[in-house]
């Protein structure tokens, strides 16, 4: 703090005042832009050396030679002035800020600074890719929008978590996720639910609420955020009111949802392909041929008569068909913006609804928002961003839980019949209650999960200009998410059954608040020399409260659900958690001519999450950039519009690692370690915690170059970076005669390295028609530097230094050996001898990861007078994924009777000699064929229409008379199309693309099937 | 109005300066469901809080839950597990199990676990009031959580006391990595730890918590085990105290049908000397005992054929096994279902010292001090609650097999078994009555050395110090 005054007072120090001449003109330098005084405005006698500068207040005075003197104004950021004096004695100048010297706007923590200024990798997603999206949450919009930000959802489910990665994964144990700022507060991310499947915090902002978003990736741009810099960061700008004319927005659009991929090649079986092939299995297996004097030609008969398999013939259900539905999708949008040069304002309404691919999931959102500014007087400035949400979200179960709709779809079999004749569900025979999966139409129809989400985000600030350079701001923010999440299990059919129902409510609020104090300084001096610093303060809480209640036994109905109604009470339970962060910060910048640009960054954070002997980390980072167009040599070619080479190299850190990890302490709990007695709660060790456990370290190197040539028509971005993150949490693990199994250390590393690449161009550009391109690439490669223990598996993976931390390591399947038919592996990873003994093949690292390679996307735009068209297709190589689950629907016999089969079963090894991949099945004996193997791994490239959108404007013409600005319609398909490289992947390539843990484990879980939509759309604006 | 600027400035600062200088404090978020370690053991309070942690450590479905009261029915002769089951405890009833067997690592870690918040308590710096009280039974819960480790992980006293044991921790030491120490210097860290006991206990009242009278019969049960002269001797006058002096009185023959029933703790008053609670709301839920007996559970659990033709017509024990029919294809019928442990939703307690076993030990102790008449005289009494009418005339070699014969009987299904054969060095043989000709795991010779769990693998990985049984 002390350094903080002590910066102050040099700071002004420097400010210095100008003196007086005869034949002297005076005058004030304001800007035009705001109407205030500008400091430090050279200004100059047109052919002469004589120069002055503005002071506090914009004044300046200079002596001239005679009346035909000339003045040239220049500043920084405004575009240079001459004025003839004559006879004047004062010349008052306003002066224009110069949008072209500057470049655009670009965001960066703590503040906003110019393209040309720029030192760090960033990239921004504007608006209107933001806007009106068949997503439910922004982040699941950013898909393909930044080089090297990888979005992933493992679920269809409306309202899931979405995983993003920046640049890699950089944790293990800590968190991967990026920090969110919203409106320059420090938001809580991720799924923060604790009954729902899957949940995001980020579901309660309406994307159109968005003005902006901005992903800064390398140290320079995240090294401000310090300890919570190393992951990304992304920075979300809501909007605001603009002076002028009130205008009026709508947006509405409606659409349909539909399942998005079904593999033909491997959907479930139908009842004819279900009895051909137990027949055949059954044959295969010489104990029921001899017990039931089976033959090709009675076998069928045996399966369908009551003595036999029993099976009714005449059922074929289609399961996926039952459990899959046509959703709707709407949105409605309503804004309004205006005001005047002191006050503006923004408002915003909207309503979101997204049904999910499965009956009874959905997801609802109404909410609110509020921007507003007011300029006091020429110094002071306050304003308020405030976004309210309400969310509900209708969930399911995932997993191979019985209750799993999605499960039970490929898994029932065809000749069970979904429905009684009287149109009820049928729960008996093959469906009853103890009969294993459940029949998923009485599920859906009974049994709920349900989220009610309030989401508050607000923040109010007051900014005082000191003088004209010098700024200071202070907001306070809230993040405010109240989670309400109810789950009902019906006392009949299906989960509950066993506690006679069961119902469990639980409440969870995060509160999180954030003051954020900052000094802002620029000057220019020596004529060529421009500086910007900015010094802050901030201070963070979040408070985490909890409740649960859990009762059985719940009344012989299905209309009453809510814990009140039942008999059993089992868990009562409630508690808090909370972290705090207190940080101070520096950042600065200072150019040369524009043409050569240095940054420094610095950051001090305090956590409670660090260990006392650790408390306060230092995060920094420096920068330089070369605005090569600038130089005389290269305007020259008329070549480049602009080109800079930037480079950058800092600390960040990942404070993502539990609240109190570094604590040892005693608990009094019930849950975790029970320490309850007889009706007595007692206490015990319950944590081991090193004092100076700490933030993660990543070390960030980034190289870029950005250049914009052939009058701008065609622009490139390309990031080379190095991430070496140490000190990452890892488990210790200790003799179990400690009392403890293990603790958690700073102590493991590894590496992500990549580059990222953005092309954009106009090959077209006409008055009346115009064609923009664009491509992004990005690639990562992982790799372990350090372990506490080498060479561990973690099935399917092996962590060992010097690979990529996801790497699967599993036994190679060969197929069916080609004499019997029966499944086999290869012995060894030299591949030359298999074996049919599971046992006998060893397990190899095959080289396969479930982190792509590579990933990005390409976009085409089309624009003729009023029409346009968008597309955008994402795509994504190199990675493999595990079908975890893979065994139960290709079980080459072990599971034919009680789970439906793929449709790969029916393709089989048959006679000596044979190459199959798949072995021969034997009825009930799967010979190990679905044990874990690279038989699982599969492709996982592909590559999907993300969006596409038609759209027409409707002639201003047209318009004048209807008193509207512009009215717009358009026609927008998600995921419409989508191609994999391994045509028997049987699920999204997305769904096994995502999990939980590190984030991309590659294994899918029978999630919610990701959706395809089509929607209609108006946007009218008044 | 610079002056001016300088205080908008100042104060905003100052509001700043106000909340980061509270800094530390800011920063020190304590967790609402724990305390700091350093701070947890502070107050007579505190200790009594560690305790009753303790205590529910041994609740553990690995510890007194359901692990220690069935391996020592199931892995000697008098359980085994139904042909219709869910999988678990299958290796230690074929005695297939590896050194890498979940059910003997969970033993061993949640030994530890209790032994660390014993150790905890029994260190820490409080004494006066009622801290003696609490720390006497601290003392008592160690030795009994290190008597049931060696005796899993170690041959027994009476092989070779120099044989190694298991390791030795009084003190919490993360970066600890013990080598075992000797059986007979576990023994002796056991003794010691009951003198203690016994001497800082001073009162009792319910049967949940360790009593002065329960210290005594565990301090004779530990004697009984070690198989001296001396300990014999030691055995036998601290069985007699208890019976005599306890106050409690033994389960008559009429009561024991409703006393097996019963399943909530109570206070000291007949038979129970010392039991772990299990209740309606804290328990190990599917993971308990009587889940894994009881056929409205898993049911694995089933009472060998053999042992249950051992019990007489008119002892009344055997209607604590009831003769049924496990479902299910292929399921035992006749199904021989133990009931001591049913309740599947109170669960109930586990009992670890009851007054039975002191007249149990009193008569072996007096039979192997060469006393004869003391040795059936105890039996007499007992077997009288039990077989009424059945005289006890029998002499040596023959007493002893009595005695044997009944403390299998008395103590079925509660995990002694086992322990009295290899603390006596015997074959376990017809552990099922299944076609023995088939059945490599139908008998199991004393020097076999799957009679001795595996040190852990987990254990042996993280601590290079420990030497692997033999065999493993």
């Amino acid at each position: 703090m002390r350094r903080l005054f002590t910066s102050l007072f040099v700071i002004l120090l420097l400010v210095t005042s100008v003196s007086a001449q005869q034949r002297t003109v005076t005058g004030i330098v304001k800007g035009k832009d705001d109407g205030l005084e500008l400091l430090g405005v050279n200004i100059k006698i047109k052919g002469s050396t004589s120069v002055t500068q503005s002071g506090l207040k914009g004044q300046y005075s200079i002596r001239i030679p005679g009346d035909n003197a000339v003045l040239v104004f220049t500043y920084i950021g405004y575009t240079t002035q001459e004025v003839v004096v004559g006879k004047r004695s004062v010349v008052n100048v306003s002066m224009s800020p110069d949008a072209k010297s500057l470049g655009e706007v670009i965001v960066t923590g703590y503040g906003t600074t110019t393209k040309i200024r720029q030192v760090g990798s960033s990239a921004k997603v504007a608006a209107k890719d933001l806007e009106q999206t068949p997503f439910s949450s922004v982040d699941r919009a950013l898909q393909g929008k930044v080089a090297g930000l990888q979005s992933s959802g493992a679920s269809g489910q409306p309202g899931a978590l979405q995983q993003i990665r920046i640049r890699g994964v950089g944790s293990i144990s800590g968190s991967s996720s990026p920090l969110f700022v919203i409106d320059g507060v420090p938001v809580n991310s991720g799924d923060l639910s604790r009954v729902s499947t899957s949940s995001n915090a980020l579901a309660g902002i309406n994307p159109n609420d968005i003005e902006n978003i901005t992903v800064l990736k390398d140290a320079a741009s995240t090294a401000i955020y310090g300890s919570r810099g190393a992951n990304g960061v992304i920075i979300i700008t809501t909007k605001s009111g603009m002076a002028g004319k009130t205008k009026l927005r709508l947006d509405a659009d409606y659409g349909i949802v539909t399942p998005g991929r079904l593999n033909e090649n491997t959907r479930p079986l139908n009842t004819t392909e279900t009895l051909d092939l137990l027949g055949e299995a059954l044959l295969n297996n010489p104990s029921y041929v001899s017990k039931y004097n089976l033959t090709e030609s009675n076998v069928r008969s045996f399966l369908t008569s009551a003595h036999g398999f029993g099976i009714d013939s005449t059922i074929n259900t289609d399961w996926y068909d039952l459990v899959t539905r046509r959703g709707k999708q709407q949105q409605y949008n309503l804004s309004m913006d205006g005001g005047n040069d002191k006050t503006k304002f923004h408002l915003g309404g909207g309503y979101f609804h997204q049904d999910g691919t499965i009956p009874s999931s959905s997801f609802t959102r109404y909410s609110g928002s509020v921007n507003l500014s007011h300029q006091v007087s020429g110094q002071f400035k306050v304003g308020t961003n405030i976004m309210l949400s309400t969310a509900n979200m209708k969930g399911l179960l995932n997993s191979s839980n019985y209750g799993n709709p999605v499960y039970a779809s490929f898994s029932l079999l065809p000749y069970l019949a979904a429905r009684n004749a009287d149109g009820t569900p049928n729960v008996s025979g093959g469906l009853s209650q103890n009969a294993g999966i459940f029949n998923p139409l009485y599920i859906l129809g009974q049994d709920k999960l349900i989220n009610n989400t309030q989401k508050a985000l607000g923040s109010v600030f007051g900014e005082y200009k000191i003088l004209k350079n010098l700024k200071l701001s202070s907001k306070f923010g809230i993040d405010y998410n109240n989670i309400e999440e109810d789950e009902y299990k019906n006392p009949f059919y299906g989960d509950g059954y066993t506690n006679g129902g069961y119902a469990g409510r639980s409440y969870t609020r995060y509160f999180n608040w954030v003051w954020t104090n900052l000094l802002d300084y620029h000057f220019d001096f020596a004529g060529d020399f421009a500086s910007n610093i900015k010094l802050g303060y901030e201070a963070q809480k979040s408070q985490y409260y909890s409740a649960t209640a859990v009762v059985y036994n719940m009344p012989l109905n299905t209309d009453y659900t809510v814990p009140s109604n039942g008999a059993t009470p089992v868990t009562a339970s409630g508690s808090q958690e909370d972290y705090a962060f207190a940080s101070m910060f520096a950042i600065g910048d200072i150019a040369y001519k524009n043409r050569y640009v240095l940054s420094a960054s610095f950051r001090r954070d305090g956590s409670s999450r660090f260990g006392p002997d650790r408390l306060y980390g230092n995060f920094w980072s420096v920068g330089g950039s070369w605005n090569v167009d600038q130089e005389e040599f290269i305007r020259n070619l008329h070549f480049f519009n602009s080109l800079k080479l930037r480079s950058s190299y800092g600390v960040t850190g990942n404070a993502g690692i539990g609240n109190a990890a570094w604590r040892t302490l005693y608990g009094y709990t019930r849950y975790g370690y029970n320490f309850v007695y007889d009706g007595q709660i007692g206490s015990g060790p319950s944590q081991y915690g090193l004092r100076n456990l700490t933030w993660e370290k990543t070390h960030t190197f980034d190289i870029g170059i950005d250049a914009s040539l052939l009058k701008e028509r065609l622009s490139l971005n390309i990031d080379f970076y190095n991430r070496q993150s140490n000190a990452l949490l890892a488990n210790v693990a200790v003799p179990l005669t400690t009392g403890f199994s293990g603790y958690v250390a700073n102590l493991a590393g590894m590496r992500n390295r990549g580059l990222e690449l953005a092309i954009s161009g106009s090959p077209v550009k006409t008055k009346d028609f115009s064609w923009d391109l664009n491509f992004n690439f990005a690639t990562n490669s992982n790799k372990v530097t350090k372990l506490f223990a080498d060479n561990q598996v973690s099935s399917p993976f092996l962590r060992t230094v010097g690979e990529n931390y996801w790497s699967y390591y599993l036994p190679v399947w060969a197929g069916a050996d080609p004499q019997t038919g029966a499944p086999s592996w290869y012995v060894d990873g030299t591949r030359q001898k298999t074996t049919t003994v599971y046992s006998q093949a060893k397990r190899e690292l095959v080289g396969k990861s479930p982190m792509p390679k590579g990933f990005g996307s390409f976009g085409t735009s089309l624009h003729y007078k009023a029409v346009s068209l968008d597309a955008m297709f994402y795509y994504s190589y190199g990675n493999s994924i595990f079908q975890g689950m893979f065994g139960f629907q290709n079980s080459s016999g072990a599971y034919y009777g009680s789970r439906n089969q793929s449709k790969l079963e029916l393709d089989h090894w048959r006679k000596p000699g044979d190459i199959n991949d798949n072995p021969v099945p034997v009825y009930g004996q799967g010979r190990n064929a679905a044990n874990t193997s690279t038989r699982m791994l599969r492709d996982g490239d592909f590559v999907r229409l993300r969006d596409i959108t038609l759209s027409y404007n409707v002639p201003a013409a047209l318009l004048t008379h209807m008193k509207l600005s512009s009215v717009k319609v358009y026609a927008r398909g998600s995921n419409l199309w989508t191609w994999t490289k391994d045509k028997n992947l049987p699920f999204d390539p997305e769904a096994g693309s995502s999990a939980v843990g590190g984030g991309t484990e590659g294994v899918s879980n029978f999630d919610v099937f990701i959706p395809k939509t089509f929607t209609l759309g108006l946007n009218v604006s008044f | 109005m610079k002056k001016i600027k300088i205080y908008a400035l100042g104060t905003v600062m100052l509001g700043a300066l106000m909340m980061s200088s509270c800094g530390k404090d800011f920063l020190d978020r304590q967790p609402y469901n724990a305390r700091p370690a350093d701070q947890a053991l502070n107050t007579e309070k505190d200790i009594e809080s560690a305790l009753i942690g303790a205590y529910a450590g041994l609740r553990d479905a690995d510890l007194f839950g359901r692990t220690l009261p069935l391996l020592g029915d199931l892995m000697a002769d008098n359980v085994v597990v139904s042909n219709r089951n869910s999988g678990r405890y299958i290796g230690q009833y074929q005695y297939n199990f590896t050194n890498n067997d979940s059910y003997f690592s969970n033993l061993w870690q949640d030994g530890y676990i209790v032994i660390n918040r014993v150790n905890n308590i029994i260190n820490a710096k409080v004494s006066g009031g009622l801290s003696d009280q609490y720390k006497g039974e601290a003392y008592a819960i160690r030795a009994l959580v290190y008597f049931e480790l060696v005796n899993f992980f170690a041959r027994p006293y009476t092989d070779n006391p120099d044989a190694d044991g298991v390791p030795l921790v009084l003190k919490f030491d993360i970066n600890g990595k013990p080598a075992r120490s000797s059986v007979a210097e576990i023994y002796k860290q056991i003794l010691s730890d009951l003198d203690q006991a016994s001497k800082l206990t001073t009162r009792g009242t319910n049967t949940g918590r360790f009593s002065p009278m329960a210290v005594r019969a565990l301090q004779a049960k530990v004697n009984l085990f070690m198989g001296t002269n001396q300990s014999y001797q030691e055995a036998l006058s601290l069985s007699a105290d208890v019976i005599k002096n306890s106050g409690i009185s033994l389960l008559s023959a009429s009561n024991l049908q409703a006393y097996w029933a019963k399943s909530s703790s109570e206070r000291l008053g007949v038979e129970t000397l010392f039991e772990i609670v299990s209740d309606r709301v804290d328990n190990n839920g599917f993971n308990e005992l009587s889940y894994i007996y009881s056929q409205e559970g898993y049911g694995d659990m089933l009472v060998n054929e053999n042992f249950y033709k051992e019990y007489r017509d008119n002892d009344v024990r055997k209607s604590l096994i009831a003769i049924g029919v496990r479902q299910g294809t292929g399921g035992e019928n006749p199904a021989y279902i133990a009931t001591k442990n049913a309740d599947v939703v109170s669960f109930g307690a586990k009992k670890v010292l009851r007054l039975s076993e002191c007249y149990l030990n009193a008569a072996e102790a007096a039979f192997h001090l060469g006393d004869e008449t003391t040795a059936r005289s105890y039996l007499q009494t007992l077997v009288d609650q039990r077989e009424p009418g059945l005289m006890i005339s029998a002499n040596g070699a023959a007493l002893l097999e009595s005695i044997i014969s009944e403390r299998r009987k008395e103590l079925a299904f509660e995990g002694d078994r086992l322990f009295t054969l290899n603390r006596l060095r015997r074959d376990i043989t017809a552990r099922t009555s299944l076609n023995a000709a088939n059945l490599e795991y139908n008998n199991l010779a004393y020097s076999d050395f799957r009679r001795v769990a595996p040190i852990p693998l987990v254990e042996t990985d993280r601590n290079n110090n420990l030497k692997q049984n033999p065999g493993w």
